[in-house]
């Protein structure tokens, strides 16, 4: 799946390190982010206010993508569930 | 002549030089025999070299993309290559040459290109035409060392049912001891069994 949103999840990450110059697409993904988060989770949990507050959602949002970006061979999945017991 | 294959994904790009090995009857298009590589990586110097050290690379690039994910200040440290992040979105390589009198190469790369080479080391792990020695060290995910408490979460839910178990078992035989009368059963048995 991540292998056909790859070209997406790099141009969002494209986007973050250029953030003076291309911040539409990253701004766009971190409000659909915080949109998505607060129609899905428990929003009185404190580890989901940290989610939402975005001043410190950066690291978990382009670690959350680096992970993605980095299980996209064929053997992603495997990759991917790997990365996610550890993180 | 040589076969040459190139393995891409956006701002890099990765080709591997080589022979087939005719003595293990391969394909004229496959690559036993590495003889060089090549990385390249948009708007940073070529890495190139032989085929020992592109292991060595190929496993510090996986095993920084998983301190990445993992620890807040990720570092990878060996002889022929450094990596460390300088922040959240730069890494900073510093490739040692074997040479001597030859300074070490730096690169600065950003997500979307630490990513992109990544991919093409995967390309080249999965390509049923190049053929490289496979070490443990690809796949090498580190394990917290800490007993996180996650970890102990798992552990009592291993262990709780059967303790509750055994619990609830010495609890109900331990109340049949107030209704057993031992002298009561040996008058029984001696009325039954009358010598």
């Amino acid at each position: 799946m991540s292998k056909y949103l790859y070209p997406y999840i790099r141009e969002i990450l494209k986007s973050k390190e250029d953030i003076e110059e291309n911040s539409v697409i990253w701004n766009n993904f971190n409000m659909r982010f915080i949109e998505l988060i607060k129609e899905r989770f428990n929003i009185d949990s404190m580890r989901v206010k940290k989610l939402l507050n975005q001043a410190e959602n950066d690291e978990i949002i382009i670690k959350s993508l680096l992970i993605l970006s980095f299980c996209i061979s064929k053997e992603g999945y495997q990759k991917l569930k790997n990365f996610l017991y550890d993180f | 002549m040589q076969n040459k294959l190139s393995f891409h994904q956006s701002s890099a790009s990765l080709e591997i030089i080589g022979l087939p090995d005719y003595s293990n009857n391969e394909n004229k298009d496959q690559i036993s025999i590495i003889s060089q590589w090549r990385l390249n990586i948009v708007d940073k110097p070529l890495i190139e070299g032989k085929i020992e050290h592109l292991r060595p690379i190929m496993d510090a690039f996986y095993i920084y993309s998983n301190l990445l994910i993992k620890n807040e200040t990720p570092i990878y440290e060996s002889k022929l290559i450094d990596i460390k992040a300088d922040n959240l979105h730069i890494h900073n390589i510093v490739l040692k040459s074997s040479k001597p009198n030859v300074n070490p190469l730096n690169i600065k790369i950003s997500n979307t290109s630490l990513s992109d080479t990544i991919n093409c080391f995967d390309q080249l792990n999965e390509s049923s035409k190049v053929r490289i020695k496979k070490n443990v060290v690809t796949n090498y995910i580190p394990k917290k060392v800490r007993f996180s408490l996650n970890n102990i979460g798992k552990f009592l839910n291993l262990i709780m049912p059967s303790f509750i178990a055994i619990f609830s078992l010495i609890l109900c035989s331990s109340t049949f001891i107030y209704f057993y009368n031992p002298v009561e059963d040996k008058e029984k048995n001696e009325l039954i069994n009358p010598k």
